[in-house]
């Protein structure tokens, strides 16, 4: 499997862990705006840290694999999307406010 | 996260802002330029497309357009010759020699002998210099006096086949990015110092915002106002900072090592003989035999390479071509799963595999390991154009951190006019250095249409474009400023299709029949971005036009 391909892989697998961690993110549903406040409920601490271990876990198994190409392109697009994630979530947050 | 004293952590602070008062706007620069110029090879195959040349891969005729430049260059003006994909998928050729400039270029006769050498290819080159080879039709299309521009030489720039000479459009980002247009060493010495400052501001951001990893997800754009700036700051330096750390070290390296390192080591260790240093580090040409003798088939080298190691070539390198102790280094792409490159060392006459060198030294090392991942991991050029887009998003990201951080430090400290005026600065360089390279783009067409020399309009208009911002942002309120700017970027990069076909670029059917699939995919990105800079709305879900909606800047009062 080429680099790009195993490292886009990990890095949509580790994406859905951070996803699921930005939804349900303790700190960013206390402040949204108060009329969505109470749409869904924070992630208790142990499964924040069993999906954190999840979400890390794609590149962790590449570098054990010694896809450093692959671990490369993972952490880079782990890292930009996420943070765009974290834009898009935010943008909705301001339309719905 | 880290328990500082509340003076520590305001000293801190403090050095965070003011590193990024100083530095900020060329760190900017920097960075935005350095994120663009991952794509160089393709911004040049946009603006000067091939037929049916992929930029970065070898062309598969190496041994006929080799053996025309043979008949071209006389081999005393050739004792080194570097072969590489180049601009647009031109053929890239460098060669150096010893021989008299004048006795230079004398290929009049193909089966001419070469000719004994002087001084056993030591000492001074005589000759330097860069061409660039038509791998379809073998033309030269453009050839650089490398040794002429390093004198001050005025070099034309007028035609397209001395701008791709120079290394094309693209070449003016990178030298934008690499030292800013301030000539060597001073160029790089400022832009390492400028990767130093990136580092301290990753290290000490790393350090004040010690509540980071708990605000991951946490973007109050709701709020507004400077929580909003103050947030969208910190997100997007905290997704970046591992990369601002790779980034900020790898590009301060390369900016020093040449700048400062080298030529400091020479001093200390070597009498100052900087190429004496550079011998001990990479190794010495073969020892001369100066029998007259052909060179072997490069393309069975290259197969050979690719068959015994699974690797793609990426350039050769030539020793003494012509005479019996020719040698020939092999450069490959990293393999799938690595990240560094390898060169294998053949017989030149024979084409026997001898050895596989290491980027320094003679074994192996963790040293040659480590210089040859600066790299890839500074260029993000080892995954083809996956890699290339991450590292891209990742520039965009870290560029998007130093203009937000400016923009934060003026705006908390708004009630003070020398700062609102920082902020305005901020906002006019902000908007004007993407408005600058579109213009410059422009003025490259138009020059190459007009036959101007290219290089000194570009550099007027990018001067032209940034003097107009500054004044712009002056005579308008920050926000009218930012957004009548942006508008003005949209309508640049709009255009931008129309002045390269206007420039002598082909229409979408004939790159479509040349296999130039770049200029049909930089002129759609373009006018997507342009269309993106231009409704903003639309992507955040919103259609109210721009007046109706709420803006957040801060009066001094609020930021008081």
């Amino acid at each position: 499997m080429s680099a790009w391909i195993a490292g886009w892989l990990a890095g949509l697998l580790s994406l859905a862990c951070i996803g699921l961690l930005a939804l349900r993110d303790p700190k960013r549903l206390r402040n949204r705006p108060a009329a969505l406040r109470q749409q869904l409920s924070a992630l208790s601490p142990s499964w924040r840290k069993r999906i954190t271990v999840l979400a890390l876990a794609p590149g962790v198994a590449l570098l054990l694999l010694a896809q450093w190409a692959a671990f490369a392109i993972w952490a880079g697009a782990v890292t930009t999307l996420s943070w765009l994630m974290v834009l898009w979530l935010a943008s909705r947050d301001e339309s719905a406010a | 996260m880290f328990a500082l004293s509340k003076d520590r952590n305001e000293a801190l602070l403090a050095l965070h802002g003011w590193s990024a008062v100083f530095l900020g706007l060329l760190l900017y620069w920097v960075i935005l330029t350095g994120s663009l110029v991952v794509f160089a090879d393709e911004i040049n195959a946009w603006a000067f497309p091939v037929e049916q040349a992929e930029p970065g891969v070898l062309p598969a005729n190496l041994d006929e357009l080799l053996t025309e430049f043979h008949e071209r260059v006389a081999p005393e003006d050739r004792d080194f010759t570097f072969l590489a994909s180049g601009p647009g998928g031109l053929l890239r050729i460098f060669y150096e020699g010893h021989a008299p400039q004048d006795s230079s270029h004398t290929g009049d006769d193909p089966q001419q002998e070469p000719a004994e050498p002087t001084s056993a290819m030591g000492g001074e080159h005589t000759v330097q210099r860069l061409a660039f080879v038509n791998p379809n039709s073998g033309e030269l299309v453009g050839e650089l006096d490398l040794l002429a521009v390093e004198e001050g030489m005025e070099v034309p720039s007028n035609t397209p086949g001395a701008m791709v000479a120079r290394g094309g459009l693209a070449e003016f980002f990178v030298d934008w990015h690499v030292n800013l247009h301030v000539p060597a060493p001073w160029g790089l010495l400022l832009t390492g110092i400028l990767g130093l400052a990136m580092l301290v501001a990753a290290v000490t951001g790393l350090l004040i915002h010690r509540h980071l990893f708990r605000e991951l997800f946490t973007l109050r754009r709701f709020k507004g106002g400077l929580l909003k700036e103050r947030d969208s700051h910190v997100i997007a330096g905290t997704w970046s900072l591992p990369f601002a750390f790779v980034l900020a070290f790898t590009g301060s390296f390369f900016s020093l090592a040449g700048s400062f390192g080298i030529p400091a080591v020479a001093f200390v260790s070597f009498g100052g003989d900087q190429e004496k240093l550079v011998e001990e580090l990479v190794g010495s040409p073969p020892e001369l035999d100066p029998t007259p003798a052909p060179l072997s088939s490069l393309a069975e080298v290259i197969a050979d390479v690719e068959q015994r190691f699974g690797l793609a070539v990426s350039d050769v390198g030539i020793f003494q071509a012509g005479y019996a102790s020719a040698e020939l280094q092999i450069g490959t792409f990293p393999p799938e799963d690595g990240l560094l490159r390898r060169v294998f060392i053949y017989d030149g006459v024979s084409g026997e595999f001898q050895r596989e060198k290491p980027l320094i030294g003679d074994q192996a090392s963790a040293g040659a390991a480590g210089l040859g991942l600066m790299g890839p991991l500074h260029f993000g050029n080892f995954g083809g154009v996956w890699s290339k887009l991450v590292w891209l998003s990742l520039g965009l990201a870290a560029a998007y951190v130093s203009y937000t951080g400016l923009t934060l430090f003026s705006r908390r400290r708004a009630e003070i006019r020398a700062y609102r005026i920082l902020g305005q600065i901020n906002t006019a360089l902000g908007y004007g250095l993407p408005l600058g390279m579109a213009t410059v783009t422009w003025a490259y067409f138009l020059g190459l249409r007009s036959g101007w020399h290219v290089e000194p309009l570009m550099m007027l208009v990018l001067l032209g474009t940034l003097v107009l911002a500054l004044l712009w942002s002056f005579v308008r309120t920050q926000e009218q400023a930012a957004r009548e700017l942006r508008w003005t970027l949209a309508l640049s990069l709009a255009v931008l299709p129309a002045l390269r076909v206007y420039g002598g670029g082909p229409l979408w059917g004939e790159a479509w029949q040349m296999g130039a699939m770049w200029v049909c995919a930089l002129d759609l990105l373009f006018v997507l971005t342009a269309i993106i800079m231009a409704a903003p709305g639309i992507f955040h879900g919103r259609l109210r036009p721009y007046s109706q909606r709420q803006h957040s800047l801060p009066t001094p009062d609020r930021a008081a």
